[in-house]
């Protein structure tokens, strides 16, 4: 495959790339910066590489109304990496009080850079980090298909756990993860987890897996077939659908949420101990928790995504709102990342309430759905200011969850008078 | 793990009753309340996972 050429072979965008071009994000939003809370940043998301070996059709980072993917280098290069690493410990020194910062090599595919670039970026940012005594957590998000031995040594060598992009079952998977010949990727996949999970000597380094909430496959079978997997931690993504995009026709709202309510179910009638995240931080949120993620939670440490060519953009994910939705027109040769934590694409990931539809603000849940996930709430007619496409579901789950909590606690009444929520004010 | 003692010490059902995933959880919100929750450092954004 020509890296330079689309990665997008087997189909282009539906969508056109200029529609909307490079809107102000500032303008599509109500700001209210009395509820910002100044987080630290927490996660650096870097594009290591930005073409990708298949053609997933719901990709948000070539399947959508951004293109700017085609203005970047195929891979970072060495001096980018080695300037995101003194910016990184500068951050440390500028910004009191932090342990740990999250560094994950995405794409695109990042394990297209290869093993010896991929063991230079990781080395680099951890010894750079550790070096200032703040620990590197360090990820990886893949599709496997790459994955061998010299890989895994790269991977155990710096400690990462690689996180792996799959839709189980198979015919589920085959349907939408796909290469560039429009072929099926599970078999291959499976095989890059089994060398990350029995590599040929050490440890595994076989993380977690990434998968998109499904209603058209039932709940019951796609989580038997993680389990089966023996993953620690799996998570259900809401596909990344906006008010201009969300098929209502073919999912009423509310379907997403029973879909979900049965997956947790399920989980918990499994007395698994496999993590599923959204479930484990909607009832850490519901029980007083102060920190979500970019997804969940009315607070979060701060997600910053660097492009192969230095450039510092926001969350990745509004790649599917408009072209040019992420860009800040900042770059790491100029910025410092404490300077950044200002600037409002941070803050509406980090203190949620900033940038919350209105009506959110008095609603009992913002505590665990913190306004809904900011790329859910576009639309070209409302900018972010509409509740999210998922907040019925969201709604039916996080009750579910808050009364299954109230059940399960009910002999425990330290914890069970914690079970809450509550508004933004 | 919940310290299953001192769970007992205000209830009266055994810890083994919670369910796994339940259990994590409390864990944590315990460790974020001792401000010694290291896991709240190292959250993976939505789109990355551990």
């Amino acid at each position: 495959m020509d890296l330079n050429e689309s990665p997008s072979l087997a189909r282009e965008p539906e969508l056109n790339a200029v529609e909307q071009p490079d809107r102000d994000f500032a303008v599509l939003v109500d700001e209210r910066r009395e509820f910002d809370t100044r987080e630290p940043l927490g996660t650096f998301v870097v594009k290591v590489a930005s073409r990708c070996n298949l053609a997933c059709t719901y990709c948000y980072m070539y399947q959508h109304p951004d293109q700017t993917w085609r203005e970047q280098p195929v891979f970072i290069s060495r001096a980018t990496v080695d300037l995101l690493a003194s910016r990184l410990v500068e951050y440390t020194r500028d910004r009191d009080g932090i342990r740990w910062l999250t560094v994950v090599a995405h794409g695109g595919e990042p394990l297209l850079l290869g093993a010896d670039r991929l063991d230079q970026f990781f080395s680099s940012i951890r010894e750079a980090l550790e070096a200032t005594g703040v620990k590197a957590n360090l990820g990886l998000q893949t599709n496997a298909l790459l994955v061998d031995d010299d890989i895994v040594a790269v991977l155990q060598g710096n400690r990462v756990h690689a996180g792996v992009s799959l839709d189980g079952p198979a015919e589920i998977n085959d349907h939408h993860r796909v290469d560039h010949a429009g072929g099926g990727t599970f078999a291959r996949a499976l095989a890059g987890i089994e060398k990350l999970r029995r590599p040929s000597s050490g440890d595994s380094v076989f993380g977690g897996i990434l998968a998109l909430a499904n209603p058209d496959i039932p709940a019951r079978q796609c989580f038997d077939t993680f389990q089966s997997l023996d993953a620690s931690y799996i998570d259900f993504l809401l596909p990344d659908y906006n008010h201009d995009t969300f098929p209502f026709e073919r999912y009423p709202a509310g379907v997403f949420g029973a879909w979900l309510i049965e997956m947790f179910d399920l989980w918990i009638a499994s007395r698994s101990k496999i993590e599923i995240r959204t479930f484990s931080v909607m009832m850490r949120l519901l029980l007083g928790s102060r920190y979500g993620y970019d997804s969940y939670g009315a607070r979060a440490r701060g997600v910053v995504v660097i492009e192969t060519d230095g450039s510092i953009h926001g969350l990745d994910v509004l790649k599917t709102a408009y072209h040019g939705a992420t860009r800040t027109g900042l770059h790491l040769r100029d910025t410092r990342f404490a300077d950044l934590e200002l600037t409002l694409p941070a803050v509406a990931l980090s203190s949620k309430a900033v940038v919350a539809p209105e009506a959110c603000l008095d609603c009992d849940l913002f505590s665990v759905c913190g306004g809904g996930y900011l790329p859910h709430r576009f639309s070209r007619s409302g900018g972010f200011r509409r509740p999210s496409v998922y907040c019925r579901d969201l709604d039916m789950l996080i009750r579910h969850i808050r009364d299954h909590l109230d059940r399960e606690l009910s002999h425990l009444p330290q914890w069970r008078e914690r079970v809450g929520t509550r508004a933004a004010r | 793990m919940l310290n299953a003692n001192e769970i007992n010490e205000d209830t009266e059902i055994p810890a083994q009753d919670l369910s796994p995933a339940v259990e994590q959880v409390l864990e944590r919100v315990r460790a974020e309340d001792a401000n010694e929750d290291e896991s709240l450092w190292s959250e993976f954004s939505s789109h990355t996972q551990k």
